[in-house]
């Protein structure tokens, strides 16, 4: 009795989710958000294909700023002699910097730092 | 913040980069200040309007444990080519140094093949943001949309 069953699946349109993932594997990225938006709930709310594609979240964000024009110098004037490196700013005083940004990560995790520091790949 | 007819249009300002040692093509481009969730510090990513989509640079994608995640996989043309990878969704916050700033949580772009740097694209991100420029003053204006 499996013939029948898969003979009527293979008639069946793709559901909307397939056709959306087909879409990305494509690289169809904005047909795909396109077809989402019409799919209505044809695409389960908590469907992963939705969680991706669906608009961006916006929310004001409590963390405060600060002038990074000192580490924009050291990055206009220093920068060349550190090629392939990941630094790690503060000001004008670099803090860290390593091959990888995993060590450097590690190597920050070690220090008190006053303020963050600006994290930056130096290619 | 900045004013439109009489209502708030942004609710942040930062100061942004313009001269990248890291790409070497002449031409002063936007580099503004980010958070990612899960990442400590402040990082560096390219706000592009001409970037359909937003890119996490593969380090700072591999630091956050967003590679190889079991996500919707898609093709991506880029200027380095076509690349294989995966679109996951992460928050960013744009760092303001001046009012308030904004955690966006949107569609990103992952592939172990990307060898650029973070941007941040149109679709899916800057188009929902209000978004301005004094260039001369190296200042970035956003806010959420009304």
């Amino acid at each position: 009795m499996s013939a029948p069953a898969r003979l009527r699946h293979s008639a069946d349109p793709p559901d909307a989710e397939q056709q959306i993932r087909s879409l990305l594997e494509e690289g169809q990225i904005w047909e795909a958000q396109e077809l989402l938006k019409s799919a209505g709930d044809r695409v389960p709310a908590g469907s992963k294909i939705r969680e991706v594609l669906s608009p961006a979240r916006v929310r004001k964000s409590p963390v405060k700023g600060v002038d990074r024009s000192a580490e924009f110098h050291w990055l206009k004037t220093k920068a060349a002699e550190y090629p392939g490196k990941w630094v790690a700013l503060v000001g004008e005083d670099l803090v860290a910097s390593s091959d990888t940004l995993k060590e450097l990560l590690a190597r920050l995790s070690e220090l008190r730092l006053e303020r963050e520091p600006l994290v930056h790949h130096l290619i | 913040m900045l004013i439109l007819d009489g209502e708030p249009f942004t609710s942040g300002r930062s100061r942004f980069f313009d001269q990248h040692p890291r790409f070497p093509e002449p031409g002063a481009k936007v580099f503004a200040q980010v958070k990612f969730a899960g990442l400590g510090g402040t990082w560096i990513a390219q706000v592009d309007t001409g970037a359909a989509y937003s890119i996490l640079e593969v380090d700072v994608a591999t630091a956050l444990g967003l590679l190889g995640l079991k996500e919707p996989r898609t093709r991506l043309s880029t200027r380095l080519g076509t690349l294989t990878g995966q679109l996951i969704r992460h928050p960013v916050t744009l760092v303001a140094d001046v009012g308030e700033s904004l955690e966006v949580e949107a569609p990103f772009f992952v592939s172990p093949e990307w060898r650029g740097g973070t941007f941040l694209g149109y679709t899916g991100l800057l188009d929902r943001l209000r978004i301005a420029l004094d260039s001369p003053a190296n200042l970035f204006y956003f806010g959420p949309e009304a």
